[in-house]
This record gives C-alpha cells, sequence and structure tokens, in this order.
C-alpha cells in the first residue's frame, strides 16, 4: 500500500497531465443495490465520508479511479484536488473515516462495483457496461 | 515540580508500544483482515504523513516553540529544524463492517529536547450503525479545527495550527473512550462527539517538564460541517486532584513562615495551602468557524479558558485565515493572539534577608511560568508541488509582552520582546 502511493505520489502528476476524459463522469452503482438515482447532495455526503450509508441504509464502499478524482471532484464540490487531500488526511490520521479506495482504472472501478452489492465508484461514461448502473451524471465543462 | 526522567519516559513508551502492537496483532489476526486484504475495505492499511521543517529568526536571547511541551526553540542565526519537523506512522486494521482498530506513532522532538516516538492514537472502534462510533484505547481531544490532531502539517493551510492558541494546550490527548453520533442534515453533517478518560501530554514551563498523569480528561464537541461552511463548538476540562503540584515550593514556604512576621507567615501558609493539597480544574470553550467560497476560504476561531490550580489563570485567544486557492498556489495571511493572566497570589517576602532569595526567586518563578500576552501576523504561501505533497513558506512577526511560549536562552519565560519567524516545511503523506 505504501509503495503503491509513493508511486502515486511521484508520477500523479503525469498521469492527471496525461489523462483523456468523456464527457461526463458517473457514479455507478449495482444494480440489485436498490439505489436508481442519487442527488448531487447525497453523493458528496458518500464521497467526502460524511456517511457510509446507502439511502436504504446499507454501508457503502466508495471507489475512486486516481486519474478521474481532480475532474470529479473540481466539479461536484468546486475545490482542487489538494484541498480534498488535506480534508482526507485530517479525517484519516485522527482515525475518523479512511478515504475511498483507489484504483487503477474505469474498468476496475467497474469490476468492482459489478461484484459488490454496495459499492460505488465515480468513472468515465465510457468505462460502464451493463453491469452496473448509473446513478448520478456530472458534466464537465 | 515533578521532572520527568529518562527511565520513566522510556518505560512508559514501552507499554504503549505493547498496546500498539497488540491493537494491530488483534486486527491483522482476524479472519477477514487475512482473507481480504483490499476488498470492501477490509484488512490491514498502513500509511503515515510527515514535515521537513526548517525555522530561522535573529532575535538574540530567544527561542521560539510552537508548542508548550517543547524544551527547545528556534535560537537566532540558527536553522532549527526540530520545532515543527515530525513523521507519523499509521496501521488501520478493518476488522469487518463494525469494528477495527487504529494505532498511530509519532517521531518529534519531545519534552527532553530529543527525538523520540510516542504513541499518539491507538484505538479499537465499534461502530453498531453507520451513524455511531464508539472507541477506546488513546485519543486526542477536539480542539483543532483544521485537523484533529496538531500534526499533520498537510492538513493545514499554515505551517501549524496557531501557536497563540494551541500551542498552550499541549494536554491534547488521554486514554479513554469517546462516543461520536452523526447524522447527515441538509447540506452538511451534524455530529455530537463525548470524550473521557486519564490526560496524557506534557508541558516544558521554566525548565521544568510537567505531566499530569493523576488527571482526568472530559470534553464535547458539536460540530456542523459542509462544503462551505464547518462550524465546530467544543468544550473540554482537565481534572487533577489534590496531588501537590509544586510540594517543594510548598514546603520551603511552610518551613520558613515561623521565621516570618505573623502576616507574612499567615500570606506564606495560604500560598502552600494553594499550591498543596487542591483539586483543580482547567476549561476551555472554543467556537470555530471554517468558510469556503471558490478560491477563497476563511477561518475564524476563538477559545477562553481558565485554570483554577495555582497559580491559577484567565485566558482566551483568538486565530484567524484568509487564504486563496489559485491551482497549486495558496497565498494565506493568518493572525492570532493569546492572552493568558495568572491569579494574583500576593507573597512579600523581605527583600533584606539573603538566605530567602532563592523562595523568593522560585516563587516568582512558579508564579510567572504561563502569564503571556502576545500576538502574532504571518504571511505565506503553500504550493501542492505534487500529489499528497505540499512546500509552505511562512513568514510570523510575534509582539509579546510576556510570552511563556517564547523561551529566553536558559529555557524561561520572556518578557517584552518581538521576533520574527520564516518557516520553511515540505509536508507530505503517504
Amino acid at each position: 500500500m505504501i509503495t503503491r502511493r509513493l508511486v502515486s505520489m511521484l508520477f500523479g502528476s503525469l498521469a492527471l497531465a496525461g489523462a483523456v476524459f468523456a464527457d461526463e463522469l458517473v457514479v455507478i452503482a449495482h444494480p440489485a443495490s436498490g439505489v436508481v438515482a442519487l442527488e448531487r447532495t447525497q453523493v458528496v455526503h458518500l464521497f467526502l465520508g460524511r456517511t457510509r450509508a446507502l439511502p436504504f441504509g446499507e454501508r457503502a464502499t466508495i471507489y475512486e479511479v486516481d486519474a478521474y478524482r481532480a475532474p470529479f471532484y473540481r466539479q461536484l464540490v468546486r475545490q482542487e484536488i489538494a484541498e480534498v487531500d488535506a480534508y482526507w488526511a485530517r479525517l484519516r490520521f485522527s482515525g475518523r473515516t479512511q478515504p475511498p479506495q483507489l484504483l487503477e482504472d474505469g474498468a476496475a472501478a467497474v469490476d468492482r462495483v459489478a461484484a459488490e452489492p454496495h459499492a460505488l465508484a465515480a468513472v468515465a461514461s465510457a468505462d460502464i457496461d451493463e453491469r452496473v448502473r448509473v446513478v448520478f451524471r456530472l458534466p464537465l465543462p | 515540580m515533578r521532572g520527568l526522567e529518562r527511565g520513566t519516559f522510556m518505560r512508559g513508551w514501552g507499554a504503549r508500544a505493547w498496546v500498539a502492537v497488540g491493537l494491530l496483532c488483534w486486527g491483522a489476526a482476524s479472519p477477514a483482515a487475512q482473507e481480504d486484504v483490499t476488498g470492501a475495505g477490509m484488512g490491514l492499511r498502513l500509511s503515515g504523513f510527515g514535515t521537513l521543517a526548517a525555522s530561522y529568526h535573529d532575535a538574540q536571547d530567544t527561542q521560539f516553540r510552537a508548542r508548550a511541551d517543547q524544551r527547545e526553540g528556534a535560537q537566532a542565526g540558527r536553522l532549527e529544524t526540530g520545532v515543527d519537523s515530525v513523521l507519523g506512522v499509521q496501521a488501520d486494521v478493518q476488522v469487518d463492517a463494525r469494528w477495527s482498530s487504529m494505532a498511530q506513532v509519532v517521531v518529534r522532538k519531545d519534552g527532553k529536547g530529543e527525538w523520540a516516538p510516542r504513541l499518539s492514537w491507538g484505538f479499537v472502534k465499534y461502530s453498531p450503525t453507520p451513524g455511531l462510533e464508539l472507541r477506546a484505547g488513546r485519543l486526542g481531544v477536539d480542539i483543532y479545527l483544521d485537523g484533529d490532531s496538531p500534526h499533520v502539517g498537510y492538513a493545514y493551510t499554515t505551517v501549524r495550527p496557531y501557536t497563540d492558541l494551541y500551542g498552550q494546550l499541549s494536554f491534547d490527548r488521554f486514554d479513554g473512550v469517546d462516543l461520536r453520533a452523526s447524522a447527515v442534515v441538509g447540506e452538511g453533517e451534524l455530529s455530537l462527539k463525548l470524550y473521557g478518560g486519564r490526560t496524557r501530554g506534557e508541558d516544558y514551563r521554566g525548565g521544568h517538564l510537567f505531566r499530569r498523569e493523576a488527571s482526568t480528561t472530559l470534553g464535547a464537541t458539536l460540530q456542523w460541517e459542509s462544503t462551505a461552511l464547518a462550524m465546530r463548538l467544543a468544550w473540554g476540562q482537565v481534572r487533577t486532584p489534590g496531588d501537590g503540584l509544586m510540594p517543594r515550593l510548598a514546603g520551603a514556604l511552610r518551613e520558613i513562615a515561623p521565621l516570618l512576621p505573623p502576616e507574612l507567615a499567615a500570606q506564606a501558609g495560604t500560598r502552600a495551602a494553594e499550591m498543596e493539597g487542591r483539586n483543580s480544574n482547567l476549561s476551555y470553550v472554543g467556537l470555530g468557524m471554517t468558510w469556503r467560497h471558490g478560491p477563497w476560504s476563511a477561518q475564524l476561531l476563538g477559545v477562553d479558558a481558565s485554570m483554577n490550580r495555582f497559580p491559577g489563570f484567565e485566558g482566551w485567544g483568538v486565530g484567524s485565515t484568509l487564504a486563496y486557492r489559485a491551482g497549486a498556489w495558496k497565498p494565506f495571511l493568518t493572525y492570532s493572539r493569546g492572552m493568558l493572566t495568572p491569579g494574583a497570589r500576593p507573597l512579600a517576602l523581605p527583600a533584606d534577608q539573603a538566605e530567602l532569595a532563592p523562595i523568593r526567586a522560585a516563587y516568582a518563578l512558579a508564579t510567572g511560568l504561563i502569564a503571556n500576552d502576545q500576538y502574532a501576523w504571518g504571511v505565506g504561501v503553500r504550493y501542492d508541488l505534487m500529489p499528497n505533497a505540499a512546500l509552505k513558506l511562512q513568514l510570523d512577526r510575534i509582539e509579546a509582552k510576556r510570552s511563556s511560549m517564547l523561551l529566553d536562552g536558559s529555557g524561561t519565560s520572556v518578557g517584552p520582546r518581538g521576533v520574527s519567524v520564516f518557516t520553511a516545511a515540505l509536508d507530505f503523506v503517504f
């Protein structure tokens, strides 16, 4: 885990600089989760760790894709990723809660959500397939 | 006064380390942790944080320190790395959806002026529902608005929490329990936290290191946080039984009382009684607010504190920061002020008796240990040079009428003086 984070720290800028995005990012859920749609506020609460519960009360597991984080939070909460990372440092290092798990790419995130009924992930719309359901859309400028 | 012997510290550290190891073994040995290291957040996670910092100033006979538990500060004309540098390593074990544990060890310069590890957090958490958490172990009090720990520099816009406010509150750990209930309310999260336990921490004042091993910490925090606005109301109290903080000085006053005129003898007896055998409360109430709008962010907080233990004090402090995010750059302005006014404890020992000089000096030191009246302006910039790492440059101008945070060359609280401190810091998390 530490090695992965160090590599991410060293080369994350290059990855972001080279990332190519679709027109929109989407939040996906498992079709059996019972979640049909989420409001923006609900997405903010879930992805910033303010709640771990899905609308029907189940504990949610949140996944992120490294390359999508910056545009996702810039559009969702109007904050630079450095501000979001500082926010998570506050929560993580006081034992409050852990940040969403980082995955390498959108395909890995879709695989996880397809396999876990209570998982959510933010991915590009181009990444999704019929195994998952889009519950929130976030158009990119 | 009670100095801290190294042997005592090392024995104490050994016990804490075993607690940390025990917590981790308990979690790591669980079936969930062994079977699933990455899925659904279960298993062991290792992470950490650190700050590499150097401070410089040119005010002669002055040491600048960030916290009252630091024995040494930055001295004139020398680059000092021990004021803000820190390394923290953390292990989290998620056993299942309800049970987890965490241990965090921080290495920084301690009250003896040595780099030493200490257990800053180490607890088992039980969360029966997503909105309810019960934790037991080594925990922290809820006084820091930017971060729940003063050591995670990456979580702060500035290099360090406000020295004038938080630097004085070094008893910020406890061994006990906390209970946190939270719920989403509108755009934000409303939470209430209650906590209590045995006080942990230390305080270096007047050439002596104080600990409060027998004290009890109690507190409550009400917080509402949304993306644009966060507000926190915190109350806390450190209760200390009457075990005598300054038994040697009190004993000396009782010894000389029969040699003094009746009025002075009564005064000395009263002061000795105040030092001995009296339960004391150190209480504080803090109110803080953080506001964010686009690239702008602002923070304002105030603390009111008092202590009835000898020599007692009334105090207050304010802190504010205004910052603007422009891409990777975040310039900021900061202002803080801290006042601690000791209670009136007159003791008019005759100045013409040389044999009383040591007691006069000791009494003056004891009553002036915590007196503080200073403010600080700061200007600086945070530059997020890569994911999870930020470089900060900060210049602080500190003006003090009297300060228990600044020290003179011999390590004692100082009178009027001003100092400009420049700090460069690299904060990182991993």
